[in-house]
């Protein structure tokens, strides 16, 4: 279907996909968030990190993390809950045998980071400030590692933000728990510390037991949820917080289809992640960008660009 | 691997006491790349239903333009797919995985427990006849795909646990009695992981290679999530670290395995 915005003819094809976040302009606004697609290679037959606005890489910690132990995932209803406990081969080992590649490719690196303490996440990011990354994510808010995420405080978000902007000139995005109070106290933190922009959110902290052995179903006990269940209060905190704050919003949580994407930016997302979608169809991500050319085609939007917090609320 | 829409040949029940049902999956190349022990995540419920797992299951047989797999109903997503009927169609992942070392070279030994059995007849088609392989149930009502086993010239000994068809008493015994005859290299084990652990010990006891398909809940099948690691021996500070069942998996050796 062909539509006219004044007098320019939208095509799927022309409609504008790229977006900015930081000073960064991404191809589309589509992102496989971090814990979803690995380094990138694992989804080869189906899309390459290329193809994508950026790919948020597994977590890098300094030094290597085994992770939890199995049960690390269990389905729930439209979702899942998952305890994988940050397993990764160290922050080293992903510049040297996965970082190359990634960018001979030509995609757009997100590189998520955690810590056990703010230390871990200076020298961390100190590390990745050499090299090809585009930007970097800070992960304090995994629900599945032992300990108060700094997320959970407004001040301890601030005060590593701000530590974080003074060892690295790359992007930095701060990723939101929504196991929170206020959601936006603690977007506003991240901002006031310096983040260049705010991903959210990471996974709802959950539990399931089987009941026939009254054992939890992770070995974790509990775990995060994500998926199409918690899509709208993904929805409801990225809203919130596009109306904080004025810093660039990756908005993720449950997004399964280009509608989805299209309401997640109209609630206020510069760019959206995909990530359980894949585990049903591995092919998502792509779907989802040609999904949002046609959607925006067929209803006059020249620029997915327009439809960030393009919500009407009067 | 590939993502594909098939279309359901058959899914039939082949076992009341067991819940088990043969589903035999047609598409063009659904079969590309198909080798004993690998698996497909087929995706249940339909598009946007409230099932967002994939359920694996590692393939029977297969040949040109289908495949055949074998489960049980444990859970609302194989009970949605016990409710296909033939010509339904199904989305269909795969094949995942990394399947048991064929060599033909090599004299092998199956065994089967359960609904491990199904990796096995996969190995059974594959190495061709001869073949012996030891297949152990709980009771006679459980006992299914034995003419499928001979169906493929292989000779077959079967135990239950409570003596109720043939020989009573555990898989181990058969195992032992048959490895004792000094022939075999290899054994190839799927059952559930207490049986694994002791067939593989009782394999090492006479020197044959154990080959063990581990089970875990899996979250995206590729690699990608590693939600589905197991321990396995590393020369590390640990001794370990965890594999993923799905990408390294989900065929180990067994003396690798931390069980």
């Amino acid at each position: 279907m062909v539509t006219e915005s004044g007098n320019k003819k939208i095509t799927p094809e022309s409609v504008g996909m790229s977006v900015e976040i930081a000073g960064i302009t991404l191809k589309n606004p589509v992102i496989t968030p971090s814990g979803t697609c690995g380094y990138g290679r694992d989804y080869l037959d189906f899309w390459s990190p290329e193809q994508l606005g950026a790919i948020a890489v597994k977590a890098v910690s300094v030094k290597p993390r085994d992770g939890n132990p199995p049960p690390r995932i269990a389905e729930i209803p439209s979702g899942v809950l998952n305890s994988i406990g940050l397993e990764n081969p160290g922050v080293h080992k992903f510049i040297s045998d996965e970082l190359p590649w990634l960018k001979s490719i030509g995609a757009t690196v997100i590189a998520n980071v955690v810590g056990y303490t703010d230390d871990d996440y200076a020298e961390c990011v100190g590390i990745l400030d050499g090299t090809g990354v585009d930007m970097i994510e800070l992960n304090i808010s995994c629900p599945n590692v032992k300990g108060t995420p700094i997320s959970a405080s407004a001040e301890r978000t601030e005060a590593l933000t701000k530590r974080i902007k003074g060892v690295t000139k790359k992007p930095v995005i701060v990723k939101l728990s929504p196991n929170v109070t206020s959601i936006t106290d603690i977007a506003k933190a991240a901002e006031a510390g310096g983040a260049d922009a705010l991903s959210l959110i990471n996974t709802v902290m959950g539990m399931r037991i089987n009941i026939k052995t009254r054992r939890p179903m992770l070995k974790n006990i509990t775990g995060g949820m994500s998926g199409p269940a918690v899509f709208p209060l993904a929805v409801r905190m990225v809203w919130q917080t596009s109306n904080a704050v004025n810093i660039p919003i990756i908005g993720g949580g449950g997004i399964t289809t280009a509608e989805d994407a299209v309401e997640m930016m109209m609630a206020g997302a510069d760019a959206v992640s995909c990530g359980t979608a894949m585990f049903s169809d591995p092919s998502a991500p792509l779907k989802i960008i040609e999904g949002l050319r046609r959607w925006c085609s067929d209803n006059g939007v020249g620029s997915v660009r327009e439809l960030t917090g393009s919500v009407v609320t009067g | 691997m590939r993502d594909c829409i098939a279309e359901i040949a058959e899914n039939r029940l082949i076992c009341r006491e067991g819940g088990i049902y043969s589903l035999t999956l047609r598409a063009p190349s659904i079969s590309d790349g198909a080798a004993p022990g690998r698996f497909y995540e087929i995706r249940v419920g339909g598009e946007g239903g409230r099932f967002t797992l994939r359920r694996p299951f590692s393939v029977a047989f297969y040949d040109m333009d289908s495949i055949t797999i074998r489960y049980n109903v444990v859970g609302e997503g194989t009970k949605w797919l016990s409710g296909m009927k033939a010509w339904d169609r199904l989305d269909v992942l795969g094949p995942l995985g990394n399947g048991w070392p064929v060599d033909k070279t090599k004299k092998t030994l199956l065994a089967g427990g359960s609904t491990g059995i199904f990796s096995v007849l996969g190995a059974a088609m594959e190495l061709g006849s001869p073949v012996k392989a030891v297949l152990g149930f709980k009771t006679a009502s459980l006992i299914n795909s034995l003419d499928d086993f001979g169906a493929f010239g292989a000779d077959v000994s079967v135990i239950t646990d409570d003596g109720s068809s043939g020989r009573g008493g555990l898989i181990t015994e058969l195992l032992a009695e048959e490895l004792a005859k000094g022939i075999y290299d290899r054994v190839f084990i799927c059952g559930s992981t207490m049986m694994m652990k002791k067939c593989a010990e009782t394999a090492a006891g006479f020197g044959a290679e154990a080959f063990v398909s581990l089970e875990e809940r899996m979250g995206c099948g590729v690699g990608a999530c590693m939600g589905c690691v197991a321990k396995i021996k590393a020369d590390n500070e640990n001794g370990w670290e965890y594999k993923r069942v799905c990408r390294e998996g989900p065929v180990f050796r067994a003396s690798e395995v931390v069980w």
